[in-house]
């Protein structure tokens, strides 16, 4: 009886190969789940208005709001980013939502070199197809991967 | 039990490593991305269509806060600019037709262009790339359109005249300038040339006093071309904008035939 409880215990050990597999495994997750709590994300907006040449706008920081716009207009806004830090970091932006397909990311997938800042500009355009009184909501998720060269 | 303790620590470290990892990134790791308390919208094309030199045509142009803003308590006031910038199209029939679904905004950059070594501009506009494949049988060129903001006036108009807190701009004005040496109005950048803009301010406030809605009328005063003016040419022109030199917005007689544009931006300047 001890024989065999003896056998199963050395069967349950993780050899040294799966302990380090494990450990790599459990940082990539930390690092991931960090990554993700770590980025910024913004609600995403824009109403669609009757007529031409009309413009609602919302200027606030508190969201990407593109305002009320009509057919045929467009509108910009822009997220400054700086890195303040010593090393280069790795800049993702991805959108969700039905504004998804409207919205333009002017600069995505790049490196911001160490103490430098710039600007990311998001470019919302109202196609004609538009139906009067719509809201195109969604998100922004933006990520700052570190790099260490 | 010494698994379940184990499994117990595990998820008290990572609890207790996630707010460190953020004090860190917070106070060590300074990264920030901010949205600025800024917009800028493109208004939809005013069409003037075919016109004739000395005709003045009027469109109307609606800036008010938007839905959202009006449901925020917060904030009251919004400060921003109607600025004219270059018009990029594809065109072709010598620039006589355009399509009107594949236009871009040119930027203006101060100082010479590095693509035309052989001329020496103090500024040049930067169209970007082509927004689709050029027709080249069909003669398709991308480029900038002869420019119409010269010749567009902004008026902020209410039921009982012009609205007071709004500025005006005639038509026949210079929509930008280049200016060499450092702007001292951006003491971070130290600049070579910069580009000064003839921009029209208005306001949007949601009380004190209530302001909600601008309603600007775009009036565009068409020029006349080299050799081809009327004599009553001077008196058009001083008629809307005393101030102006005629003589500088005739257009040369190659551009007749052609299509103008401009692309009028309305832009946030502060919120308040």
């Amino acid at each position: 009886m001890e024989q065999e409880q003896s056998i199963a215990t050395e069967k349950n050990k993780l050899s040294f190969a799966n302990k380090v597999i494990l450990v790599i495994l459990a940082i990539v997750f930390i690092f991931v789940f960090y990554l993700t709590l770590d980025a910024n994300k913004y609600r995403a907006l824009v109403q669609v208005v009757e007529g031409e040449g009309q413009i609602g706008v919302n200027p606030t920081a508190s969201a990407l709001d593109f305002g009320d716009l009509s057919r045929g207009s467009s509108a910009v806004r822009r997220v400054a980013l700086t890195n303040g830090t010593r090393w280069p970091i790795y800049v993702l932006a991805f959108k969700t939502g039905n504004i998804r397909s409207l919205i333009d990311i002017d600069e995505n997938y790049f490196r911001l070199e160490p103490h430098s800042s710039t600007k990311i500009e998001f470019l919302t355009y109202i196609p004609a197809s538009a139906k009067i009184g719509d809201k195109y909501q969604g998100r922004v998720y933006l990520f700052k991967v570190p790099l260490l060269f | 039990m010494k698994k379940l303790l184990v499994g117990i620590i595990g998820v008290l470290t990572v609890l207790i490593a996630l707010p460190l990892l953020s004090a860190f990134e917070a106070h060590i790791i300074n990264v920030s991305a901010t949205i600025e308390n800024a917009l800028s919208v493109n208004t939809t094309a005013l069409d003037f269509g075919t016109v004739f030199p000395q005709e003045h045509l009027k469109q109307p142009l609606t800036v008010q806060l938007s839905n959202s803003f009006l449901a925020e308590g917060r904030v009251d006031n919004v400060e921003y600019f109607i600025r004219q910038k270059p018009k990029c199209a594809i065109t072709w029939d010598g620039g006589q037709s355009f399509d009107a679904g594949s236009t871009k905004t040119g930027h203006v950059m101060a100082g010479d262009n590095p693509a035309t070594p052989a001329v020496h501009e103090s500024y040049w506009i930067d169209c970007g790339e082509t927004p689709r494949a050029l027709d080249t049988e069909k003669g398709e060129v991308w480029g900038v359109l002869p420019s119409l903001c010269e010749y567009l006036s902004k008026e902020a108009v209410t039921e009982v005249g012009r609205s007071p807190n709004d500025e005006t701009q005639p038509s026949f004005h210079v929509p930008f300038k280049i200016f060499h040496g450092d702007n001292q109005s951006t003491p971070d950048v130290v600049e070579t040339d910069w580009v000064y803009w003839k921009d029209t301010e208005g306001v949007l406030s949601k009380t004190h006093p209530i302001d909600p809605v601008d309603n600007w009328l775009i009036d565009l005063a068409v020029p006349c071309f080299g050799g081809h003016c009327a004599q009553d040419w001077a008196d058009f022109v001083h008629r809307l904008n005393p101030a102006a030199d005629p003589t500088l917005f005739i257009q040369p007689i190659e551009n007749e035939h052609k299509v103008f544009g401009c692309d009028l931006w309305v832009e946030v300047s502060a919120v308040i």
